[in-house]
C-alpha cells in the first residue's frame, strides 16, 4: 500500500516542477532555433559583406587645370575654379588644406590632397602671383622654391545616380580620428565598446522611460542592432522584425570586430538631403557639411554631425544652426562625462562657432556634354553598373571653357532678340537657338560643348545631332580641293554665269554686289565671294571637290552640284569643327575625344583613350588654307573681329545660308577651334549673317578664356614658300613698275614663274627686235 | 621659204632705221602687253605710273610669332616628364602627358617624337610612325634632332618588318 502511494507521490503532477522543465525545454529549443536561424543569418550577413557593400554612382570629372608663369589668367575665374574644387576662403592666411584667401589678383592657397589616377599629391600652400591678368609667378608657401607648373585637381561634374539617388565616399576607420568616432558613440552608443551587440541596461532604461512617458521616447538600439536595422531589414517596425534585428546584432558582433562594424555604420548611416541627392556616409557629410576629408574633422565637427543623426534634416546646419548647436553640445557633454575628452578639451570645443561650409546643390553641368559622354560610357557599361560601380570617369572638358561658352551663347542669343525684337518668340520650344564647341585642334580634346540655349527645355544636342546647311562655311573645302592646281594669288572670275542643274537653271549670286570682274584665290575666300567660288569649283572639277571633302569624315552626303561649293549640303556641327580641326594641325584630323580614362574604385585604368589623328591633307596645304582664312579675319567678312577685342591673328570663315536660316563662325589659332552656329530649329531666319550674329559671340567666348590664346601662329611648313608678286596679275612682281605688289605664300611646286604682264618695263628697241627674231624662229 | 627671207630683210631694214631713230628724241608710242592673260582671266584696266618703290604689303599674319617662352617652357617642362615616364616604361601616362604638352604648345615638336617613343613602348609600330612622320616634318631643320627622329624611323621600320 505504502508502495502504491509512493508510486502515487511518484505520479503526482508538480505544477512548479512541470513549468520548470517547460521552460527549460523551451528555452533549449528556442536556443536551437536561434542558432540555426543565427547560421543561416550569417550565411546572409557574410554573403552580403563580403561581396561589394554599397551601390556607389560612378563620377564623372572634368580634366586637370594647368596653370605655369606667364599665363594669361582671369583672377575671377580662378577663384570660381577654387570654389567649384570646395576650397574655402579665409581671412587669414591658410593654414589647412583646402583654405584659400584672395589678395588682389593674387592668391594664397593650401592645396587639397589628391588621390585620383589622372593626379595624385599630398596638399601643400601655394602663392600665385598675378598681375594685369597674367600669372607673374607661382611658389611652394614652405620653401619659397618656384613651381614651373601647376596642375588643380579636376572637378567632378556628374554623378552616375541609381534610383536611390545617393551620393556617398566610402571612409576607412583608420582614417576617422579617435574623438570623431567617439563623438558618433556619444550620441549613439556608450557602451557601444562594452557590449556584444545588444544593450540589456540601455534596453531596460529605454523601457523606463518610455513607460513613463507612455510614449516611446528612447530606443534603447545599439549601433549594431541599428546597422542590422538599416542594412537588412525593412522599415516596418513589428516585434518580429525587432527580433530579427537582435538576433542579426548577435550574429555580427561575434563575426565582425567593433572597428569593423563601426566603419561599416559610419559609411552607411544617412545624413540629410542635399537637394534631391541623400548625403549618405561620413565620408560624403563631412565635405557636405565642412568642406573636408573626414580624417580633417575636429571634435567639434565629429560632435556636429553625431548629434544630427537623429534628425538629420531637422537638426541640419544648413536648416537650424542652434538646434545643430544644441544636438552638437549635448554630444560634447557627454564625451566629457565619459571621459572620452578632458573638460578643457571639451570646452574648446562647446566655444568654437558652428561653420558650415556652405554647397551647391547638386545639378547637371555642362548637360550636352554629358550626354554625349553617358552614351560612350553606356557603350562601356550598363547603366546599372555606372549607377552602382563607383567608378571615376575622366573626361576632356574645361569647365572654364565650358562656362565661358555657356555665357557668350545666352548673352549673344540674347542680345540679338534685343536688337532685332521680331527674333524674340513666346514659346520656349520655338526660341532662337544656338550651339557652341570647341576643341583642341591637335589632340582633338572637346573642351567645351553647348548644344542648345536651354537643357531644360530643349536636350536634342545641336552640336552632335543637328543637319544644318554650312553655307560659306563649307568654302575652305573648295579652296582646298583647288590647291593642286591654284594658288592663293590665282585669278577667278567674278562675273555671274548661269549653270544649268539637273535642267534647271541656277545663277550664283554674291551676298553684296560688287564690281571686280576678277579676283585672287584669297580674295575670293576672305571675302566669301560667291561667284568666284563656284568658277574655281567648276574650273577643278565637283568630284574633286567631293573627293577631297570626304576624306574629311563628313558622314552626311556630299553630292556633286555645284551649289556645293557654296555648302548648299547638310553638316553637323561637331563633324564641321573637327574638318577644320585639320587646318589647325598641319592636315591631321583628329578624332573628337571627350573620354580619356575609366578607373574603378581601387584606381585601377580600366579604359583608357589616346589622341587619334589621320592626315587628310598636306601641312603644307593646311598652312595656305589657315593663311588664306586669316585674311577673312584680317579684312574680309570677319574683320569685326578685331573691334570686338580679339587683336592676335585668327583663322576664321563665317557662314550664312539662304535667307539667313543659319549663321556660322568658325575660328581658330594653334591652340583653339571653336565653332559657333545660331538659328531657329524650324528653319526660320535669324535676319542675320555668320559675322553679325555668330562671330560676336565667338569673340566673347575668347575673350572670356584669355589663357587659351598666346597670340602665336602657325608655323610655316616645309613646302611653302613666298613671292611677291602683282596683287592685279598674280605673277611676281615687277620691281619699280607694279603699283601693289604684295607678299604672297606659294606651294613651293606652284611658285608663279612669269613676271607680270601687266606692268612690264618698257622694252629697249633692241630687246624688242631680238623677242620678234625670236617669234619669227619660233614660227620657221 | 623666199618670202620668209623677204620678211627677214625687211626686218634686219627696220632694226637699223629704229636703231638710228633711237639716237632722236621723239617720243615712242607706248608698248602693247606683250603677253595676253589666260583664257578667263579679263584684262585688268591698265594701272597708272607705279610709285619708284611701292611697299610690299604682306597678305599673311607675321610668320614669326612663336609660342611665348613661358608657355613653351611649361610645354616643354611637360615633354621632359613624359621623357622620364618613357625611360621608366610607363607608356600611358607619358602620351597623356605629352597631350597635355601639345595643347599648352602646339608648335613643341619634340612631343611627336616622344609620342613615337611612347607608341613603339606600347608595341603599335602604325602609331609609332605616324609621330615619326610629324617628328620629321616638323624637327627635319634642327640638326640635333635629325638624327635622333631619323633612328626613330629604322628603329620602327624594323619594327613592323618584323610584324607579319
Amino acid at each position: 500500500m505504502a508502495s502504491s502511494n509512493n508510486k502515487k507521490s511518484k505520479r503526482r503532477f508538480h505544477p512548479v516542477r512541470f513549468l520548470a522543465k517547460f521552460t527549460l525545454v523551451t528555452l533549449l529549443l528556442a536556443a536551437v532555433v536561434m542558432a540555426v536561424y543565427g547560421v543561416y543569418l550569417s550565411r546572409d550577413i557574410e554573403k552580403r559583406f563580403s561581396g561589394r557593400r554599397w551601390s556607389i554612382p560612378s563620377t564623372v570629372y572634368s580634366d586637370t587645370t594647368l596653370i605655369y608663369p606667364g599665363q594669361r589668367i582671369r583672377s575671377d575665374a580662378l577663384l570660381e575654379k577654387l570654389q567649384r574644387l570646395a576650397y574655402r576662403a579665409v581671412d587669414h592666411a591658410p593654414k589647412q588644406k583646402g583654405q584659400f584667401r584672395r589678395k588682389g589678383e593674387s592668391f594664397e592657397i593650401f592645396l587639397n590632397d589628391v588621390n585620383l589616377i589622372v593626379l595624385e599629391r599630398s596638399g601643400f600652400p601655394v602663392k600665385i602671383d598675378i598681375k594685369k591678368g597674367t600669372i607673374l609667378d607661382i611658389r611652394h608657401g614652405l620653401s619659397g622654391e618656384s613651381i614651373p607648373l601647376l596642375e588643380l585637381a579636376p572637378e567632378e561634374l556628374m554623378l552616375f545616380f541609381g534610383p536611390e539617388r545617393e551620393q556617398r565616399r566610402l571612409i576607412s576607420i583608420e582614417n576617422v580620428p579617435q574623438q570623431v568616432q567617439r563623438a558618433f558613440m556619444a550620441a549613439e552608443d556608450t557602451r557601444f565598446m562594452d557590449h556584444f551587440g545588444l544593450d540589456l541596461r540601455g534596453i531596460l532604461r529605454a523601457a523606463y522611460v518610455n513607460l513613463r512617458h507612455g510614449a516611446i521616447h528612447q530606443g534603447g538600439s545599439t549601433i549594431t542592432q541599428q546597422l542590422a536595422k538599416n542594412y537588412f531589414l525593412t522599415p516596418e517596425k513589428t516585434f518580429s522584425r525587432k527580433i530579427k534585428e537582435m538576433v542579426l546584432a548577435l550574429v555580427m558582433e561575434q563575426m565582425y570586430t567593433k572597428a569593423q562594424i563601426l566603419e561599416i555604420y559610419l559609411n552607411e548611416v544617412y545624413f540629410g538631403q542635399k537637394g534631391s541627392v541623400a548625403v549618405t556616409g561620413l565620408g560624403e557629410a563631412s565635405l557636405f557639411y565642412f568642406g573636408k576629408p573626414a580624417a580633417q574633422l575636429t571634435v567639434a565637427e565629429g560632435a556636429t554631425l553625431a548629434g544630427l543623426l537623429r534628425a538629420p534634416n531637422r537638426d541640419s546646419p544648413y536648416v537650424n544652426a542652434e538646434r545643430a548647436r544644441q544636438r552638437r553640445d549635448q554630444v560634447l557633454h557627454t564625451m566629457v562625462e565619459q571621459g572620452w575628452i578632458s573638460a578643457a578639451e571639451g570646452a574648446t570645443a562647446l566655444a568654437s562657432p558652428l561653420k558650415p561650409s556652405g554647397f551647391k546643390v547638386y545639378g547637371k553641368k555642362a548637360p550636352y556634354f554629358m550626354d554625349y559622354l553617358s552614351r560612350q560610357a553606356e557603350a562601356l557599361y550598363a547603366r546599372d553598373d555606372l549607377a552602382k560601380l563607383g567608378l571615376s570617369i575622366f573626361t576632356t572638358l574645361d569647365t572654364e571653357v565650358q562656362e565661358a561658352a555657356e555665357k557668350a551663347l545666352a548673352v549673344g542669343l540674347e542680345r540679338l532678340e534685343k536688337n532685332d525684337p521680331t527674333l524674340r518668340r513666346r514659346e520656349p520650344d520655338r526660341r532662337l537657338q544656338g550651339a557652341i564647341i570647341v576643341i583642341q585642334p591637335k589632340t582633338g580634346y572637346i573642351l567645351a560643348m553647348v548644344g542648345g540655349r536651354d537643357y531644360a527645355t530643349s536636350q536634342f544636342n545641336r552640336v552632335t545631332h543637328a543637319r544644318r546647311q554650312p553655307g560659306s562655311a563649307f568654302k575652305p573645302f573648295v579652296f582646298l580641293s583647288a590647291l593642286n592646281r591654284f594658288n592663293p594669288a590665282s585669278v577667278l572670275s567674278n562675273t555671274p554665269v548661269t549653270y544649268q542643274v539637273n535642267g534647271k537653271s541656277w545663277r550664283p549670286d554674291n551676298f553684296s554686289p560688287m564690281a571686280a570682274q576678277t579676283v585672287t584665290m584669297r580674295t575670293a575666300l576672305a571675302h566669301s565671294i560667291n561667284i568666284a567660288t563656284v568658277d574655281l569649283a567648276m574650273k577643278i572639277g565637283l568630284d574633286e571637290v567631293v573627293r577631297t571633302a570626304s576624306a574629311f569624315d563628313f558622314s552626311t552626303p556630299l553630292a556633286p552640284h555645284p551649289s556645293l561649293a557654296l555648302g548648299a549640303m547638310e553638316v553637323i556641327p561637331l563633324e564641321l569643327a573637327r574638318a577644320y580641326c585639320a587646318f589647325a594641325a598641319d592636315g591631321l584630323l583628329p578624332v573628337p575625344l571627350s573620354l580619356k580614362e575609366i578607373g574603378d574604385d581601387h584606381d585601377q585604368v580600366l579604359n583608357r583613350r589616346h589622341m587619334a589623328v589621320e592626315p587628310v591633307t598636306t601641312p603644307a596645304k593646311a598652312f595656305l588654307i589657315n593663311s588664306m582664312l586669316s585674311s577673312a579675319v584680317a579684312e574680309g567678312t570677319a574683320r569685326s573681329l578685331k573691334g570686338l577685342g580679339i587683336g592676335q591673328p585668327v583663322a576664321g570663315k563665317t557662314g550664312t545660308t539662304n535667307e539667313s536660316r543659319d549663321a556660322w563662325f568658325v575660328g581658330y589659332t594653334p591652340e583653339i577651334l571653336a565653332l559657333v552656329w545660331v538659328g531657329f530649329d524650324d528653319g526660320g531666319s535669324v535676319k542675320g549673317t555668320g559675322a553679325s550674329a555668330a562671330l560676336p559671340i565667338w569673340a566673347d567666348l575668347m575673350r572670356r578664356i584669355p589663357q587659351h590664346l598666346s597670340g602665336a601662329w602657325f608655323q610655316r611648313p616645309a613646302g611653302v614658300v613666298d613671292r611677291v608678286i602683282c596683287a592685279d596679275s598674280g605673277q611676281l612682281a615687277v620691281t619699280g613698275r607694279c603699283p601693289r605688289p604684295v607678299r604672297e605664300l606659294f606651294l613651293e611646286e606652284l611658285v608663279p614663274a612669269d613676271p607680270c604682264p601687266l606692268h612690264q618695263p618698257p622694252q629697249s628697241r633692241l630687246q624688242k627686235f631680238f623677242e620678234e627674231v625670236k617669234e619669227f624662229v619660233d614660227k620657221l | 621659204m623666199w618670202t620668209n627671207f623677204k620678211r627677214l630683210n625687211r626686218w634686219l631694214v627696220l632694226a637699223l632705221l629704229l636703231g638710228c631713230a633711237g639716237c632722236a628724241t621723239a617720243p615712242l608710242p607706248p608698248s602693247r602687253p606683250p603677253v595676253p592673260a589666260p583664257a578667263p582671266i579679263p584684262t585688268p584696266s591698265p594701272a597708272p605710273a607705279p610709285a619708284p618703290e611701292a611697299p610690299v604689303a604682306s597678305l599673311y599674319p607675321t610668320e614669326s610669332i612663336r609660342t611665348p617662352p613661358p608657355r613653351a617652357q611649361a610645354s616643354l617642362r611637360l615633354t621632359e616628364q613624359a621623357r622620364q615616364l618613357i625611360a621608366a616604361r610607363k607608356a600611358d601616362e607619358a602620351i597623356r602627358t605629352l597631350e597635355k604638352a601639345l595643347n599648352i604648345d602646339p608648335q613643341n615638336s619634340r612631343s611627336y617624337y616622344y609620342l613615337a617613343e611612347a607608341w613603339l613602348l606600347k608595341g603599335d609600330s602604325n602609331r609609332a610612325a605616324q609621330f615619326n612622320r610629324l617628328a620629321q616634318s616638323h624637327l627635319g631643320n634642327d640638326r640635333a634632332w635629325r638624327s635622333k627622329v631619323n633612328n626613330q624611323k629604322q628603329r620602327i621600320h624594323k619594327n613592323l618588318a618584323r610584324t607579319p
